[in-house]
């Protein structure tokens, strides 16, 4: 332990002989350093970057690299996908992956599956955080009934069998071409991005709560109070940038949930149309021919899981970037450097 | 009154002492339910098939109606069921595919007299049929009058009695009418049932052999008041019952529910059936039913691939449920030599077909469904159910089985296209006469062609066909947004609901009548129902129906007439000319009204275990013969 007491002391002693040079780094190049030499969030963000590009230009690779487009059917004549029994062939030069079902190409279909669950994912994630944070902050900061009011309905929520509710929402939202909500839910993408971010956002708010209460007794709060500051002005310029690192860290790994969920609900039939290609619809349509088609379940899987894991490394990344003092790798090499004491 | 109740006691008590004359001059003295009846001696060869045995089934899930019930089961697996197994009817069909549409006697001794205006009808009863455990008594005509009071109590649900009420003089669904309550059903004795019609209806006789129709013990049946609640207390009157059966206790209604339900009937997880004690095969023929077996066991098995599996590997000897076997199945069976023949077809009496809303738009105009017919994809779609094995395109309304096999696909398709893909140039043509193309250029491009609701099944194979009929659509402008749900048809029955288009109906004949139980009853103008219809398109709707259910009238085609110049024929006895009316209906509705898409006629496909030694498809309830199936036990796993 002394050892380790005389390394820590002789690193605190630098800062005051090269006090100039750390002082010129602002918290974004602190981040930045920190998140750069973390590998496996970099390759998590490379992948998550590729993925985008494939999702942005889905349309462009269907009709210049495969000619194909997500709802082509090739079902029967020669060129058909599909053999005397309605099944689908798998993968060739023409078709990489293989078909679908219904003789479609495979490829395509789940390059446009990565719009969908990028979409919903990201829209959803946004609209929670933002519900989230606006409660959230108004539960922390004022305090009162607001935030008796706002944790109630925030452990209301989260009491609510979350796939049951989310299924009765969806079906129900469904029915009609105007949706529900008088209109402003949409059936397909619109209602799975308000179901997802309607069971969201709770999580969002107790967060951003807990910290607020924390925050809000801090000393410079105090101190911006004393100086004249209006609770807008404290709310928006001392506590909200004191919460971006938390928020960003928690929007990065509901990210992938999010996914998850939305592929389970087009798993259940739910959610998207078979002419808006899905991950989830696509895994669902492959499993009752999963012996004699794995590349119509192993594509679309992969990329599922791929996905999420990217999302997971990248908000574990940025957690430990964002928040040295919570980060795990932190506490592992303190751990190891007490096991090495002794000798 | 009560002098009837008095006669039907004294009835039962006689009725009591036949029984035990007739169980001691039939029973071996094998016992133990192991069948007095029939071949039961061990396995052995009875004219190339053997007899004996358990036939054991497994299902993925039998849709009750009515959780057993017969008055209200309403599906061709239990009608397959109760007809081969438990209920004995009137009239009923031979139970095979050859002559599985055509009427044979069964409770009756003969078809029934009828008089002179064709309004009544009397049948007599065949002497020595008995209810099995724990009735175990002669069945009367008021148990057969009784069979009509269930349909007639509105709490029981009875699934078809529209096809009754209105017909039976005095029939009306609501109380339990008690017994005499009905006019138009006379029990002047005990073997003799006459009953009198409003007007003449030569369908008659299919309808007494609806199997809600055959008899039911008052005694049992009538201790549950609601739907589903008889379905495990069900007394039979057939070869064979539940097992278990014979533990009921039939003294009163208390002691009836506390010994049951019966052990052998779960709907939710097994039916097990074995031979009826109480029954003679000397009232029925084996051409009729033969029951070679000693049991026939159903179980739960909620993995349909594993099912196969086990059928292939001999474990069990058959499937029923959802449908046809998965596609992979019947590749593997159709490809292996082996397996070939354990792969057994039926021809269903069905049509699946796309539905169009004449009141809504932009399928209220004639040229736009003709062109969807013109464009539809058949045999993608074909292809999509699984290949040519899963049946044939169809082309009109009417499967050509109901009408003596014509006409054929070949023969009448009046919006031909090259192996059935689609035309379309024809397609487009069509449209372009429509108000809702309005460039003429052959593609429906109003906004009412945008967005438009299309109904369908979440499951398999219409999920896989979806993909098929959206890009036929598109192809001449019509752009759908498509809703599959659970519940498909409760959202298609409810008119209000105004669904535009929707594939996931399909219709089976309910007794096989050419015309009545197809063309002449799912397009009357009449028969709409605001919910539980079954004329989705709305064909013959008029202004006072539309208020009645909540929608705005549009001027629609009515065949009203049609239907009933018809049924005039078909008073006349000419089975010939009634046919040829019935078909012209039929394509006059194709080419004039156009309220279908039909698509596929479909085959019932299974596959058997290695030790059936006979298969039969039963062509009235399209399923399994039950009754004439056998299995070579020796041979069993």
């Amino acid at each position: 332990m002394a050892q380790v007491q005389a390394e820590t002391s002789l690193e605190g002693a630098q800062p005051s002989l090269e006090l100039e040079r750390v002082v010129g780094r602002s918290p974004g190049q602190l981040f930045w350093e920190r998140f750069r030499s973390d590998r496996v969030a970099i390759a998590g963000l490379v992948f998550i970057a590729f993925l985008v590009i494939v999702a942005l230009a889905a349309p462009l690779i269907s009709r210049y690299i495969v000619g194909h487009g997500p709802n082509e059917l090739f079902n029967r004549g020669e060129e058909s996908m599909l053999n005397d029994f309605g099944l689908p062939l798998g993968p060739n030069g023409d078709f990489w992956f293989g078909a679908d079902r219904a003789g479609r190409d495979l490829f395509v279909r789940v390059v446009y599956g990565a719009r969908t669950s990028l979409v919903i994912a990201v829209g959803a994630t946004l609209i929670a955080v933002t519900i989230g944070v606006v409660l959230g902050m108004t539960a922390g900061f004022f305090r009162g009934w607001a935030d008796t009011a706002i944790s109630r309905s925030i452990d209301v929520m989260l009491s609510m069998p979350l796939l049951l509710f989310a299924i009765g929402i969806v079906s129900t939202c469904s029915r009609a071409r105007e949706g529900c909500l008088f209109g402003v839910v949409k059936p397909g993408v619109p209602v799975v991005i308000f179901v997802i971010a309607l069971f969201s956002w709770p999580y969002v708010a107790r967060l951003v709560r807990g910290q607020t209460l924390s925050i809000r007794e801090r000393d410079f709060i105090e101190a911006s109070r004393t100086l004249g500051a209006n609770n807008a002005s404290i709310m928006f310029r001392e506590v909200l940038p004191n919460l971006v690192a938390p928020i960003i860290v928690y929007a990065t790994l509901i990210i992938p949930t999010n996914i998850i969920f939305a592929a389970s609900l087009s798993f259940l039939g739910l959610g998207v149309s078979d002419q808006q290609p899905d991950w989830g619809r696509l895994i669902a349509q492959a499993a009752p021919i999963f012996e004699i088609a794995w590349w119509a379940m192993f594509f679309p899987g992969l990329l599922l899981f791929l996905t999420t894991l990217a999302f997971n490394l990248v908000g574990d990344g940025l957690r430990d970037a964002l928040d040295p003092r919570a980060s795990t790798k932190r506490v592992r090499r303190t751990a190891a450097a007490e096991v090495a004491e002794p000798a | 009154m009560t002098k009837r109740r008095y006669l039907s006691i004294t009835a039962v008590v006689l009725a009591l002492a036949l029984v035990a004359a007739a169980c001691g001059d039939d029973d071996d003295g094998d016992g133990d339910g192991g069948g007095a009846t029939g071949p039961t001696e061990t396995t052995g060869e009875d004219g190339g098939v053997t007899t004996g045995g358990t036939y054991r089934i497994e299902t993925d899930g039998i849709a009750y109606t009515s959780g057993g019930d017969p008055t209200g089961e309403y599906l061709g697996l239990s009608f397959g069921i109760f007809t081969n197994l438990l209920q004995r009817t009137l009239l009923t069909y031979y139970h095979d595919t050859e002559r599985g549409n055509e009427l044979v006697t069964d409770l009756a001794t003969d078809f029934p007299e009828v008089s002179e205006d064709g309004l009544d009808y009397t049948f007599h009863l065949k002497d020595g049929i008995m209810f099995g455990p724990p009735v175990n008594r002669e069945i009367t005509s008021a148990d057969v009058e009784f069979a009509f009071r269930r349909m007639a109590t509105e709490s029981l649900v009875a699934q078809y009695a529209f096809y009754y009420e209105g017909v039976i003089e005095g029939l009306e669904v609501g109380e339990d009418p008690g017994p005499g309550g009905i006019p138009g059903i006379e029990t002047p004795d005990e073997k003799t049932v006459v009953f009198h019609l409003t007007r003449p209806t030569p369908e008659f006789p299919f309808l007494v052999s609806m199997p809600a129709t055959g008899p039911m013990p008052e005694e049992v049946a009538g201790c549950f008041a609601e739907a589903g609640e008889y379905g495990r207390y069900v007394v039979s009157s057939g070869p064979y019952m539940y097992e278990g059966s014979d533990a009921l206790d039939a003294s009163d209604c208390d002691a009836l529910t506390a010994s049951g339900p019966i052990s052998g009937f779960d709907p939710e997880d097994h039916s097990y059936f074995e031979r009826n004690t109480a029954y003679d095969p000397a009232t029925d023929s084996p051409e009729v039913r033969a029951n070679y077996v000693d049991r026939i066991t159903i179980d739960l098995n909620t993995n349909l691939a594993d099912i196969f599996d086990r059928i292939e590997r001999g474990d069990i000897d058959g499937h029923v449920g959802s449908g046809n076997p998965p596609a992979d199945v019947l590749q593997r069976y159709s490809t292996d030599p082996e397996l070939e023949d354990r792969l057994v077809f039926g021809q269903d009496d069905r049509t699946w077909y796309i539905t169009m809303n004449l009141t809504t738009p932009p399928f209220d105009d004639v040229h736009v469904r003709r062109a969807v017919n013109f464009v539809m994809d058949k045999a993608s779609i074909l292809q999509a159910w699984g290949g040519p094995i899963n049946g044939r395109v169809a082309t009109h309304i009417q499967p050509p089985a109901l009408t003596g096999g014509h006409p054929t696909e070949e023969e009448y398709d009046p919006y031909p296209s090259p192996d059935w893909a689609g035309d379309v140039d024809a397609a487009m043509a069509e449209m372009a006469e429509s108000a809702y193309d309005t460039d003429g250029d052959g593609l429906c491009d109003a906004p009412e062609c945008k967005g438009v609701v299309m109904v369908n099944r979440n499951s398999s194979p219409w999920t896989e066909a979806e993909p098929v009929v959206v890009d036929s659509l598109a192809q001449i402008g019509i752009e759908v947004d498509v809703r599959e749900a659970e519940d498909h048809y409760t959202i298609i029955q409810t008119v209000s609901n105004e669904t535009p288009i929707a594939m996931n109906p399909g219709w089976g004949k309910d007794f096989p009548d050419p015309g009545l139980s197809f063309v002449g009853f799912l397009h009357d103008g009449r028969g709409i129902a605001c919910e539980g219809n079954f004329n989705y398109s709305l064909v013959g709707l008029t202004q006072e129906k539309a208020d009645e259910c909540g929608i705005d009238f549009v001027e629609v085609p009515s065949v009203d007439a049609d239907i009933d110049n018809c049924k005039e024929v078909a008073l006349e006895g000419d089975l010939e000319a009634t046919t040829q009316c019935w078909i012209a209906l039929d394509q006059k509705l194709m080419e004039e009204v156009v309220p279908w898409v039909p698509y596929l006629w479909p085959n019932v496909i299974t596959t058997i275990g290695p030790a059936v030694t006979a298969w039969e498809f039963d062509q009235f309830a399209g399923t399994t013969a039950f009754s004439k199936v056998a299995v070579d036990a020796s041979a069993q796993a």
